[in-house]
């Protein structure tokens, strides 16, 4: 008995010595949240931020946590704007987030988990559904969803979709694509079996043949495309719906944050007008920053630099008809789909007194 | 860390079943396995969701690349969903099963069956109601349902939880043996500890996890498997927590496997000893000799005397009577080792507690006489057993116990006590001997083994004994208080009589 109790005892010492030692770990993963790095080497643009003036206004100090996703398109702006020290000075302190999906950042910033998201078209559903409200637009369309399909198991074209086997991640702008892909081929989604997973998760299950197409965005679309070779086939993206569409991205918040921190978001959006013209201007430095923040390929994230329009942000973003005019585009391909019964004002869920105050402030201290 | 913790529970869980092989184990082991796939399912989702900070990402998979890796697993949310609300949904049947199991309340011991049929109803309707395509065609439309059903899951898991639990420690409480209170202890621990690290995320829906209705979870405020708003000192007291509810449950779990464990690996190795047989015929032929050898001596005093022209009669009677002593001392002997040896079945009857008592007493006083038993008699209960051999199984122990005190010079004290204990009967023989060194326990159950004088004892009692008491689908235990005395606790398990039909 004195022997099973020792053999015991020593079972249950090793156990929690182990875990201990787990627990004990001094080396935690580097978090995106870290200090930023240094300013690049790469060629000053006119934005550059000036040298601090003596008479710069000082700002009441604020911590925001924000979700992203771990793409060009959605951490471009922001991780610009940590690296350049954008919202440093203005008083933010910025604690990042990654997600994997425009949905689950909505959902944690619900639960008061996170104040700002950003997320991309599809997620603008919940939105309009009175979930999040909008504060700022970060690029008028996106062009980085794709229908990927795989030729090898028969697919050219989105009608050979019919009774195969598609990986989605809903609610996600793909899924509005490949909903998109599906109706002009004359197809619904009743017509092929889905399997929800997230873009990760599709993307290996396309490479090792599980499922016969996804509906991914970049940058998996890139590693698919080289993953796949000749049988990658791009069976519809942002690009061919542009004449009838338009998948903008923007950052929101919950309305309660909102009502409580009009201030920081005013400031918040601010920084990322800045960041937006530095991002046109240094694109190269914003994928090579991305790659180290995000532990990507550098290669692949340069190729990625066409997943959305940078530019035009930075021509409309004090042009509020021009953006209310965006999102009601957007609200239509909702309606028109039937994720949303009926017109919502936009008025309802953008806050353009915060974007216009956000655009005026950075306007006069440029 | 939290994926390395569900490994080690798994694998206790895994080695408590493999150990003792029996029903409690099983549903122990269950209690194990589920909450292993309800978290590592969880760890999954938030691997491949994100949304957590790195305080959280250390506590959940301890290295970015673990989690780099689950993020790219290609398992659809259904499947991963699915996983969650099966081991959710089964965790808190498997903890009421070994609360069930362990409780020696009669009510419940009539009905076990029955309350095990009916407590499978619940989880089964909710396993069905989570299944991805049942959940989708319910749900659609009707989201009251979402409002309904989760706080529904909530209630009975809260109220399979707090049954099993208390339960177990009803069970821990009505109990007042050492040795049982020992086991029901570390039952408990481990039900607890595991319990504990369940309901980490048991309160939350996992059908969130199908993402189908995302948008209603969203509006109606449920909880989400992600909160990277816990700040680092919550991960640390979390981790903590989890630790030391991993700890307990382990070091309950193992202790718990080990106790019959030991038992069963003595068994086995006394079979093997006693097959062995080399010590034993060496053991008998030694006293074998020397009661021959005593033999020849009586018997040359014997010839002595005869040669004499005129034998003295006194001396030859004297002779005549050592030499049958030592002829009925030898064939007792040879009984008793036949007795031990042959493979005689038992006939068991319910019997009276007394009768066997006083049986046992008779025989004792038969040898020694003049050494009085003080019994105390806490129970008449009725026993299943065969009369004569556990009779004879008491003797034996009195009859040690009386030697032991003898042999260090003491006036014996030899006390036989009966009492109940939940679903047990237990005899104690209790001595005021030396007591039994610690080196010498795990030997004294062995086939002829002995520390007394071997030409009058084969060192067959105690193995005798345990094989009886093992007969009776009873335990044999020891307790030694050195210097002091030992006590031999024969645990036999109650017979109800008003229970028919096995």
């Amino acid at each position: 008995m004195n022997k099973s109790r020792l053999f015991a005892l020593l079972m249950a010492a090793v156990m929690v010595l182990a875990l201990a030692a787990c627990g004990g770990n001094n080396n935690p993963p580097a978090s995106p949240s870290e200090p930023a790095s240094p300013a690049p080497t790469e060629p000053s643009s006119p934005s550059e931020p000036a040298p601090a003036e003596p008479s710069a206004p000082t700002y009441e100090p604020a911590t925001v946590r924000v979700a992203y996703m771990p793409n060009l398109g959605s951490a471009g702006s922001l991780f610009v704007g940590i690296d350049q020290g954008y919202f440093e000075e203005l008083g933010l302190t910025v604690e990042v987030y990654q997600f994997q999906g425009g949905p689950a950042e909505i959902a944690a910033q619900a639960s008061g988990d996170i104040d700002i998201s950003q997320i991309g078209h599809g997620a603008h559903a919940l939105c309009i559904e009175g979930q999040a409200v909008i504060f700022q637009m970060d690029h008028t369309t996106s062009l980085s969803d794709v229908v990927v399909g795989n030729k090898s198991h028969g697919i050219n074209t989105a009608a050979d979709l019919k009774g195969k086997t598609v990986a989605v991640q809903a609610g996600t702008s793909s899924e509005i694509i490949l909903q998109q892909a599906l109706a002009k081929a004359g197809l619904t989604v009743d017509d092929i079996k889905t399997v929800e997973m997230t873009v990760d998760g599709m993307t290996t299950a396309m490479i090792t043949g599980q499922v016969d197409a996804a509906a991914a965005w970049s940058p998996n679309t890139i590693t698919l495309q080289d993953a796949l070779g000749d049988n990658y086939v791009n069976l519809g993206g942002n690009a061919d719906f542009l004449d009838s569409a338009i998948f903008p991205s923007s950052y929101i918040t919950s309305k309660e944050y909102a009502e409580k921190n009009r201030d920081v978001l005013v400031r918040f959006a601010q920084a990322l007008n800045k960041a937006h013209d530095y991002r046109l201007a240094n694109q190269e430095y914003m994928a090579k920053l991305l790659s180290k923040e995000l532990d990507a390929p550098e290669d692949t994230m340069i190729r990625a630099l066409g997943e959305a329009d940078w530019e035009t942000i930075t021509k409309d973003c004090g042009n509020m008809d021009a953006i209310k005019t965006v999102y009601e585009t957007q609200q239509k391909i909702f309606i028109n789909n039937g994720r949303i019964p009926e017109a919502v004002p936009v008025e309802n869920y953008v806050l353009f007194d915060v974007m216009k105050d956000a655009y005026d402030a950075y306007s006069s201290a440029k | 860390m939290l994926l390395l913790v569900l490994f080690l529970c798994a694998a206790t869980s895994a080695f408590v079943a493999l150990r003792r092989r029996d029903t409690l184990s099983v549903f122990l082991f269950g209690t194990g396995v589920s909450t292993t796939v309800m978290l590592f399912g969880v760890i999954v989702y938030i691997a491949q969701m994100g949304g957590m900070a790195a305080t959280e990402q250390t506590f959940l998979f301890l290295l970015p690349q673990i989690q780099r890796w689950l993020q790219f697993r290609p398992i659809s949310m259904s499947q991963l969903g699915y996983l969650v609300a099966v081991g959710r949904t089964l965790f808190p049947w498997f903890l009421l099963q070994v609360g069930l199991e362990t409780s020696m309340i009669p009510w419940v011991r009539r009905r076990l069956k029955t309350i095990r049929r009916l407590s499978a109803i619940t989880p089964a309707l909710f396993l069905v109601y989570y299944f991805p395509t049942v959940f989708y065609a319910l749900v659609r439309g009707r989201f009251w349902l979402l409002t309904t059903m989760l706080p529904l899951s909530m209630a009975w898991i809260l109220a399979y939880l707090a049954v099993g639990l208390l339960l177990m420690l009803q069970e821990y409480h009505a109990t007042t043996m050492p040795f049982f209170k020992q086991v029901n202890g570390c039952i408990l621990l481990s039900a607890a500890g595991i319990t504990a690290l369940y309901l980490l995320y048991a309160a939350k829906d996992p059908a969130q996890i199908y993402n189908m209705f995302m948008g209603e979870y969203i509006r109606l405020g449920f909880a989400s498997y992600i909160s990277p708003s816990m700040t680092a000192v919550g991960w640390l007291i979390l981790g903590a927590c989890t630790l030391l509810f991993v700890g307990l449950g382990s070091y309950g779990m193992v202790r718990y496997a080990q106790m019959d464990y030991a038992e069963d690996r003595e068994e086995v190795s006394l079979q093997r000893k006693f097959d062995a047989a080399g010590t034993g015929v060496s053991v008998f032929v030694h006293g074998i000799k020397n009661q021959l050898l005593s033999s020849r001596v009586l018997h040359k005093k014997l010839s002595r005397v005869l040669e004499a022209e005129e034998p003295d009669l006194q001396q030859l009677r004297a002779c005549a009577q050592a030499l049958r002593d030592l002829n009925e001392g030898m064939l007792s002997r040879m009984d008793e080792l036949y007795r031990t040896v042959k493979n005689s079945a038992l006939s068991l009857a319910p019997v009276r507690l007394s009768e066997v008592a006083a049986g046992a007493v008779e025989r004792f006083h038969g040898k020694y006489p003049e050494v009085p038993v003080l019994q105390e008699l806490g129970s008449d209960r009725l026993l299943l057993a065969d009369s004569g051999p556990l009779s004879e199984a008491v003797y034996n122990l009195l009859t040690n116990g009386c030697e032991a005190a003898l042999q260090v010079g003491r006036e014996p004290r030899v006390e036989l006590l009966v009492r109940e204990e939940r679903l047990w009967t237990v005899l104690e023989i209790r001595d005021n001997g030396g007591g039994i060194p610690a080196e010498v326990q795990g030997k004294i159950y062995d086939p002829f083994f002995t520390s007394k004088n071997t030409n009058y004892n084969w060192g067959m009692g105690l193995y005798y004994v345990r094989r009886i008491v093992k007969s009776h689908f009873g335990r044999l235990r020891l307790e030694s208080r050195p210097g002091e005395g030992a006590s031999f606790l024969i645990m036999l398990p109650l017979y109800d009589a008003g229970r028919r039909g096995g």
